[in-house]
């Protein structure tokens, strides 16, 4: 009579097993993403993701927006975004009126993390490797770094109204504050390396470049500052409020502000080279790319104007103001309409090229995060427009 | 069930009741004024870019310039504010500011200064158009400066997920919106804030919190915004906004924005208003130290003089004297004052327009005034020899007319008329032959005629011209033989008033060239050799300059009042340096605008579309049942023609009788027309107690007919008609009334009162009212009530009067009603509710007068500040009675008052009680809350 039996297990196989997949585990685990709330998770390489993609406020790309565009996802915020976001293929984060820092897939629209800040942000943040920086004003008035691996918060600084723009370079973070407090911190851990008092609010946000920070005041001036000692370097004095947040090139300080009116000065010594004033007041600030300037303004036209040859080179009317900065790629420049409408032209000639209808006013300049545009509206949704 | 509770729950449903009664309109209120809709509008809706323009077809063209006003003023603000307002905004428009105060938007009577108004629970903005075209785009600009500052801090709110924002002072929010509706320096703000400081009153921004309410506050308001842009720069207004929420006060808003301490800014703002002014005593003059000051007390604007038979000169003149209006006169070089007129008592006197309208003397002795009666204005014909009315005139086509003036052979008046469609032109009236005839005929406002005293031609001042297009008109010049205009003078200064000599051969008229208006004399009308002189140099500015004799008289507001001043002829000012063009022909110079391509969507009938209007709830708790709530609220139609309203409450004291306790009230009320009228359908259930009936249940279903027929603003009857199935059910006597109930009111109420802070001050109250309540199946009478309440009010001084009440109330039938008597409200040095009854009888008198102007109390966390306590002396005397009368119950005492702001008036009494023979000597004591009766 034949029997059967069964074979023993042959435990070795699930032991290895068990390993190879502890070994997939631990080595996909850097590129796993949590969702976990209250932790800011990338993944590892991040770059670095700065306002408006260079460290000196130009808004310009030097690459190609690839048209038509479609709305590829939307999402719903808290509360109103109006501090610009940044991105690049994998990710956008985003700061919202109730202190939310958001992570969201920049493929999909998922969120993948979300922190709450408890201050109002109106400042974008700014991420360097695996830091994250970010402040806040209103209520909780402060800045500091969160170390995204972790979601920790490396360090904070309490003060008093910190809205606008900031910056990085050289191992210091130069930010403003609305009592006229400017200074420099050091990125490891937060401590001053010196300050300054004595202006009003940083409306126009500090840019640093080399060895100079500049910033802009709500009294009208412009401020040049040694950014290792603080040293006053020089300063101007402009007409109005400084409300869009100041841009550097190699020669040139560019501002604008509630005079309705774009000032050129000389980097080295503040004097004053053009203005070029519109018909409207300027809330977003001045883009830049070579000798050609891009700005929107409170009448609803958005003028591009040739630094070099003193002139206006054409305008565009929207039905409402423009209360946002210019995206400026190689040939095109993006821009959102309070119209709600978020418009793309050929840079050079103004031409209409491309024009996309939202439910609501666009409150955030557009930025380039991988091939697609992103920026949020007024019914606090975040949009994400990707190449058909 | 316990008293306490009963009567708790009796008390939030009579909160509700009140409520009920109180959101019906003032009509239906037991006192209160009346606002009549004389005139019937069929309204349409023009829809533009950014607005729905209500309006009738009378003033169709008024309404497209009204739309591109507001379409003008809502790009420029869009820009300041950085915002979009996505929902059109309703505009509502009346071509006559009497048509505007017929307005059903708001429930309430508007004053006659109210210029326009926005209100925010639909976002309506309402304005009149008074021929003016600068006025009527300032206005426009000046509401929708509201709307955008009212959006963007809820906006800004809203971003933020913020549903509480705190409101800035109201000083401020009118002084941004005249800052950016006027743009340029108004000669209304040298005459207030000038006058301020000029009379040594430095207003600081401290003070300017005290006085909301009153005219001050946008003058001040607009003047600081001038500082704020001049001192730190315009674009720091726009600022403010940006900071808003970032700041818990608006003191800690402006430091944070412009950058320095409230007390440096508000240091500051003094120093810049006395360099301003200050200056202006180096060549400028106090008028009381110029000129010999004819009044003094009141208001007192728009001369007129007429000398009698006997050579005597009287100076009659219009005034506020006491807080109504009236007109007055007095004899030169004597002290005593004659009132003529009184004004704002009577149906035929509502209005006479104090400020707006000129008065006119002829040779003959007869005054001519404009009132407004019902819908229209009038002339009155008064005459002075003789103290009476001799003639009233009215035009049908003209709603609103001003500034009559004779001619020099008392045959004709001329004055300027507006008609239904809004447009101002000049007419003249034969007198005796009683014909009207129209002297211009255009889109420019034409007012302030005067014939020259050879009648041929009249002065006028006019806004045809581009500068008085924008605030700055001109006076011109019209042949009565030939119809044709010529320009007397224009251009960037704005001209007012003009006025002859006797003889013609000069004209005096007010020119604003340095801020306030000030006195010019243009001569040389004999011989064309004209020449043209300043005459006054007054920095807080000079109102109705007229002749009288070689003299002028004229109106200047100083030390915070206008009065009466005459310049003899050594004080007129000889250097002037001014040049005279010489007349030219007038040539038609503007257009207004109207709407364009794109801005204009079309015109549709208006239809009656509902949203919620009010909501508001009366949450209770009492100590035995818990919670007790109820809720009200009301839609309404755009223009608030048509109302329903609605009350739930619940008055079960378990939850087992919540289903059955629901007490529900629906009411529909039509206020398009003069007869107001209402329907409604109700469902009460309680239960109550009195000492009468001891516990029972009262269970009312049924419905409810109103009408209000307003005969004037001051008087009306009311009719109502309720008709119910009645249930009353007697805990203890196990008895039961039921039936089929109607109850017929009929109301006779007179209000011509006059409030200060606590209470009425002057005029007088009645209401008498009639009603019974039967079974319509078997007639059999359930009750009748009669109640008839007289308050006068005599005025001693400025703030105190002698107020007096005698109020009777009786009921009688099979379920008569019965009233309570004592407390505060009632028989003062009595307990709440001490005297109870189907009759009662109460008489009352109080002195009423000023005691303490203002208190400031400190406290560690800050000061407390009363200001306007008022004291009384009063005697109270009354009973409530069944059947048998058993005496009077008296009391007398002393009072003080105290009203703490928005509609709560602290009321403390100390009396004693009297049988009008014996006099208790303890002191009663009463504390709590109400108007003075």
């Amino acid at each position: 009579m034949l029997k059967s039996t069964r074979k023993p297990r042959n435990h070795s196989s699930i032991f290895i097993a068990a390993i190879i997949f502890s070994i997939l585990l631990l080595g996909c685990g850097s590129g796993l993403k949590y969702k976990r709330e209250g932790a800011l998770h990338i993944p590892w390489h991040s770059g670095w993701l700065l306002p408006r993609y260079d460290g000196y406020n130009t808004g310009f790309v030097d690459r190609e927006l690839k048209l038509p565009l479609e709305l590829k996802w939307e999402y719903k915020t808290s509360a109103a975004v109006t501090a610009n976001c940044i991105g690049n293929e994998y990710f956008i984060v985003a700061g919202d009126l109730t202190g939310n820092l958001y992570m969201i897939n920049t493929a999909n629209g998922k969120k993948m993390s979300k922190e709450s800040m408890k201050g109002v942000i109106t400042a974008p943040p700014l991420l360097k490797d695996s830091l994250l920086f970010f402040s806040t004003n209103t209520k909780n008035d402060r800045f500091g770094a969160i170390n995204i691996k972790s979601g920790e918060i490396l360090w904070e600084n309490e003060g008093m109204d910190f809205s606008t723009i900031f910056s990085v370079g050289r191992g210091a973070l130069y930010i403003g504050g609305g009592n006229g407090r400017i200074g420099a911190w050091r990125v490891a851990n937060g401590s001053e390396v010196w300050s300054k008092i004595g202006n009003m609010q940083t409306s126009g946000g500090c840019i640093t470049r080399d060895t100079i920070v500049f910033a802009a005041f709500s009294n009208g001036n412009v401020t040049a500052y040694n950014s290792l000692t603080g040293e006053k370097l020089w300063q101007r004095k402009l007409g109005a409020a400084q409300s869009g947040h100041i841009t550097i090139t190699d020669s040139l300080v560019i501002c604008a502000g509630l005079d309705s009116t774009v000032h050129l000065l000389d980097t080295e010594s503040g004097s004053e080279i053009w203005d070029y004033q519109v018909d409207g007041v300027i809330r977003g600030g001045v883009s830049i790319a070579g000798n050609l300037c891009y700005f929107g303004c409170n009448s609803g036209k958005l003028f591009a104007i040739d630094i070099e040859n003193h002139s206006e080179l054409f305008y565009f009317q929207t039905d409402d103001p423009i209360t946002t900065s210019v995206l400026i790629t190689k040939n095109k420049v993006a821009f959102g309409s309070l119209d709600g409408r978020l418009y793309i032209l050929n840079r050079f000639t103004g031409e209409l090229l491309f024009q996309y209808e939202t439910e609501d006013q666009i409150i955030s300049s557009p930025i380039l995060a991988g091939n697609g545009i992103a920026f949020s509206c007024h019914n606090k949704k975040l949009l994400y427009l990707y190449p058909h | 069930m316990s008293k306490t509770k009963t009567f708790f729950q009796i008390f939030i449903f009579g909160c509700l009741i009140l409520l009920w009664f109180h959101s019906k309109s003032a009509a239906q209120y037991y006192f209160g004024q009346n606002k009549v809709q004389y005139t019937h509008f069929d309204w349409k809706v023009l829809t533009s870019k950014h607005f729905e323009v209500y309006f009738y077809p009378e003033e169709k063209e008024i309404a497209e310039v009204g739309a591109s006003y507001a379409e003008m003023a809502y790009d420029e603000l869009s820009a300041i504010f950085s915002l979009v307002i996505e929902d059109k905004i309703p505009l509502i428009i009346y071509s006559s500011p009497a048509y505007f105060t017929q307005t059903n938007v708001v429930s309430s009577l508007l004053p006659e200064n109210v210029g326009g108004f926005t209100e925010f629970f639909k976002g309506r903005v309402v304005v009149p158009f008074n021929g003016s075209h600068d006025r009527f785009r300032r206005v426009i600009k000046h509401e929708m400066v509201h709307v955008f500052m009212f959006n963007k801090l809820l906006d800004s709110a809203s971003m933020r997920n913020k549903f509480k924002i705190a409101p800035p002072p109201l000083w401020f929010v009118e002084g941004i919106a005249e800052y950016y509706s006027q743009r340029t320096d108004a000669p209304e703000i040298d005459m207030i804030v000038g006058d301020f400081y000029l009379s040594g009153r430095p207003i600081s921004l401290y003070d300017m919190y005290y006085m909301a309410g009153t005219y001050f506050i946008y003058k001040l308001g607009q003047a600081f915004c001038q500082f704020v842009a001049e001192e730190y720069g315009e674009d720091k207004l726009i600022l403010l906004f940006d900071n808003w929420l970032k700041n818990k006060s608006f003191e800690e808003l402006l430091a944070a924005t412009l950058g320095e301490s409230f007390e440096e800014i508000n240091s500051k703002w003094i120093y810049s208003q006395k360099k301003k002014y200050y200056p202006k005593l180096s060549h400028g003059d106090i008028p009381k130290f110029v000129a010999e000051k004819l009044t003094s007390r009141g208001f007192n604007v728009k001369p007129t003089v007429y000398t009698n038979p006997s050579g005597q000169t009287w100076l009659i003149f219009k005034a506020n004297r006491m807080g109504y209006s009236g007109i007055y006169g007095k004899i030169m070089g004597q002290p005593k004052i004659y009132n003529f007129i009184k004004g704002e008592r009577s149906a035929e006197y509502e209005s006479l327009h104090l400020l707006e309208s000129s008065i006119s003397a002829s040779k003959d002795g007869l005054l001519a005034f404009i009132s407004k009666k019902n819908e229209r204005d009038r002339i009155n014909i008064y005459d002075i020899i003789r103290r009476r009315e001799v003639a009233t005139i009215d035009f049908e086509k003209l709603i609103r007319i001003s500034s009559p003036h004779w001619s020099s052979d008392g045959k004709y008046l001329i004055f300027s008329g507006i008609t239904k469609s809004g447009h101002g032109d000049l007419y003249m009236y034969d007198y005796r032959g009683e014909e009207l005839t129209q002297l211009t005929d255009d889109i420019y406002l034409d007012i302030s005629p005067k014939f020259s005293p050879d009648g041929k031609k009249v002065a006028f001042v006019s806004e045809r011209s581009p500068e008085g297009r924008y605030g700055k008109p001109g006076i011109y010049l019209y042949d009565i033989a030939t119809g044709r205009i010529t320009t007397l003078i224009e251009g960037d200064c704005g001209y007012r008033s003009p006025s002859w000599s006797e003889s013609g051969d000069s004209l005096i008229f007010l020119g604003d060239c340095e801020g306030a208006t000030n006195i010019r004399m243009l001569t040389g009308f004999d011989n064309q050799q004209y020449e043209l002189k300043q005459i006054t140099d007054i920095p807080t500015g000079i109102f109705d300059p007229i002749f009288a004799d070689s003299s002028i008289i004229f109106s200047a507001y100083s030390e915070g009042a206008f009065h009466l001043y005459k310049l003899t002829p050594g004080n007129f000012d000889q250097d002037s340096g001014l040049t005279f063009a010489g007349t030219e022909p007038y040539f038609s110079s503007w257009e207004p605008p109207s709407l364009k391509g794109e801005l204009k969507k079309g015109v549709v009938e208006y239809q009656t579309k509902y949203s919620f209007d009010i909501a508001q709830s009366a949450v209770g708790y009492d100590a035995v049942v818990g919670p007790i709530g109820g809720l009200q609220f009301a839609l309404t139609d755009m223009l608030g023609n048509h109302q329903y309203y609605f009350i739930i409450s619940n008055t079960a004291n378990t939850t087992r009788e919540i289903a059955d306790n629901f007490n529900v009230a629906v009411t529909y009320f039509n206020r398009s027309r003069r007869i107001n009228w209402g329907v409604g359908g109700y469902r009460f259930k309680y239960d109550l107690y009195n000492e009468y009936d001891g516990e029972y249940t009262e269970e009312q279903l049924g419905g409810v007919g109103y009408i209000t027929y307003p005969f004037s603003r001051f008087r009306r009857m009311e009719f109502s008609l309720y008709l119910r199935q009645y249930n009353k059910k007697w805990l203890f006597f196990d008895d039961e009334l039921e039936g089929v109930v109607a109850s017929p009111y009929i109301s006779y109420i007179k209000d011509t009162s006059l409030w200060e802070q606590t209470g009425p001050i002057d005029g007088m109250r009645l209401n008498l009212t009639f009603g019974t309540s039967y079974n319509i199946n078997t007639g059999e009478p359930y009750s009748r009530t009669f109640l008839g309440d007289f308050r006068k009010y005599i005025r001693i001084s400025t703030l105190s009067c002698l107020a007096t009440r005698v109020l009777y109330i009786t009921s009688g039938g099979q379920d008569p009603r019965r009233y309570y008597l004592g407390g505060s409200w009632t028989l003062r040095g009595y307990g709440f509710r001490a005297f109870y009854g189907k009759n009662v009888f109460l008489s009352s008198a109080e002195l009423r007068f000023p005691l303490i102007n203002t208190l400031l109390i400190g406290f560690p966390i800050g000061n407390f500040d009363l200001r306007a306590i008022r004291g009384a002396l009063f005697i109270d005397g009354g009973n409530a009675w069944d059947d048998e009368y058993d005496g009077l119950h008296g009391s007398f005492g002393v009072g003080a008052r105290v009203n703490l702001g928005a509609f709560v008036v602290l009321r403390l009494d100390f009396a004693h009680r009297t049988d009008l023979k014996n006099v208790s000597k303890k002191t009663y004591f009463d504390f709590f809350f109400g108007w003075n009766f």
